[in-house]
């Protein structure tokens, strides 16, 4: 891959925007005239940049607000019951969720000593997509839950971090949508409490 | 020029006030949030999707996904960039849930006309070639070059909203723009 290190390649988006001072725009074009590397570039920027897209019209702007309201309560709605069944249900796993349910959140300090990632076998029979759509909801907490437990994620893949943010937070039914709550409380009925206890209170 | 900082800052505290009041529940809130960048998302997913009428699915379960997880935004980004967050991993579940991606409808493809600097008449038969190539690309190289090119973002900027290093950024990004030029090969120059 042919890189070309002046500076002026960095620019070139904003180049073909006409978004740059007029000495820097006379700066770029010059650099161009003698820059195959950065040519070719700006070619492919220009095509990128000039797809028409589709216009949704009016009626989709305008109704787009009230129908996320509506999804997010629907949402609500469903999320209740599934606490419900969770609380009657007297299952081992029930248990197990109810316990991370009343998790009062991250402890304040970093956790001290070896950590047990045993727990992390249990992520690796997690449905792919669900891994996903876990990762997708969990927005950018991963970088949080390193400084707040003090913990080398480095060594772990993102959707296990994920997991585990989920695991230890015990919010995560606040971010999970219906389907994952349901294939994640299959998840807690392959967990014991133990090992779930050990590696919420370790 | 201090006028447009003056509007900016305008709109950085209305964002910060209705982004509190919408951690505390206030749906109403959440709604003018919705207003404020239900456009840009609904662009940026169309970029992405390559369909608009994904892409306006994509952006309602988009704000419904930042809504349930707006407790844990800290405000150390824009919500604008926490949004595209949310909305490009939106984007590649549905892409990944599918098992494919779904096809450009290459004839549909057309050149916006208007002031470029780039003035060269693009002949159809290498925009079709270009845009198969895009529609070939791996996830991360499409969205690399979408925010970079498209949205007008700093690398910096684009590997926040990718979850990844800059570097990494840089190298999707440039991965993605050494693909596309094989549209151009062959041809005279």
């Amino acid at each position: 891959m042919n890189v070309c290190r002046d500076k002026s390649g960095e620019l070139l988006p904003e180049y073909v925007k006409g978004l740059l001072e007029p000495k820097e725009m006379n700066k770029v074009a010059d650099h161009l005239a003698g820059c195959s590397e950065c040519s070719s570039q700006l070619r492919v920027i220009s095509l990128f940049e000039d797809k028409v897209l589709p216009e949704p019209g009016p009626w989709f702007w305008t109704t787009l607000p009230g129908k996320v309201t509506a999804q997010i309560e629907a949402r609500r709605r469903g999320k209740t019951r599934v606490q419900i069944s969770v609380w009657a249900g007297g299952l081992a796993a029930a248990a197990v969720a109810v316990l991370m349910l009343l998790q009062p959140g991250p402890p304040t300090q970093p956790q001290t000593g070896a950590l047990d990632y045993s727990f992390m076998e249990i992520a690796d029979p997690f449905p792919l997509g669900v891994e996903e759509e876990i990762l997708s909801v969990s927005g950018m907490f991963m970088d949080d839950l390193e400084q707040v437990y003090g913990l080398d994620l480095n060594v772990l893949s993102d959707e296990t971090v994920v997991t585990m943010d989920l695991i230890l937070e015990g919010d995560g039914y606040e971010t999970m949508d219906d389907e994952t709550i349901r294939i994640f409380e299959d998840l807690l009925e392959e967990m014991t409490p133990k090992r779930v206890g050990k590696w919420v209170m370790s | 020029m201090s006028e447009n900082r003056n509007i900016m800052t305008d709109q950085t505290t209305l964002e910060r006030e209705l982004v509190s009041r919408a951690r505390k529940g206030d749906s109403k809130a959440f709604e003018d949030l919705v207003r404020m960048y239900q456009e840009p998302l609904y662009r940026y997913l169309c970029r992405l999707s390559e369909n608009g009428e994904d892409a306006m699915e994509l952006t309602q379960s988009s704000f419904v996904k930042a809504y349930f997880s707006i407790g844990r935004f800290r405000g150390e980004s824009s919500f604008k960039t926490y949004l595209f967050r949310i909305a490009s991993n939106t984007w590649k579940n549905t892409i990944r849930d599918r098992g494919r991606r779904r096809s450009i409808d290459i004839d549909q493809v057309s050149i916006a006309s208007g002031d470029n600097p780039y003035e060269e008449v693009v002949r159809d038969q290498e925009h079709k070639k270009f845009w198969s190539l895009v529609e070939e690309l791996p996830a991360r190289q499409k969205e690399a070059l979408t925010l970079r090119i498209r949205e007008g973002y700093l690398f910096e900027q684009v590997a926040k909203i990718m979850g990844c290093t800059t570097g990494s950024a840089k190298a999707s990004y440039h991965h993605g723009v050494e693909k596309l030029k094989l549209a151009f090969e062959g041809e005279d120059r």
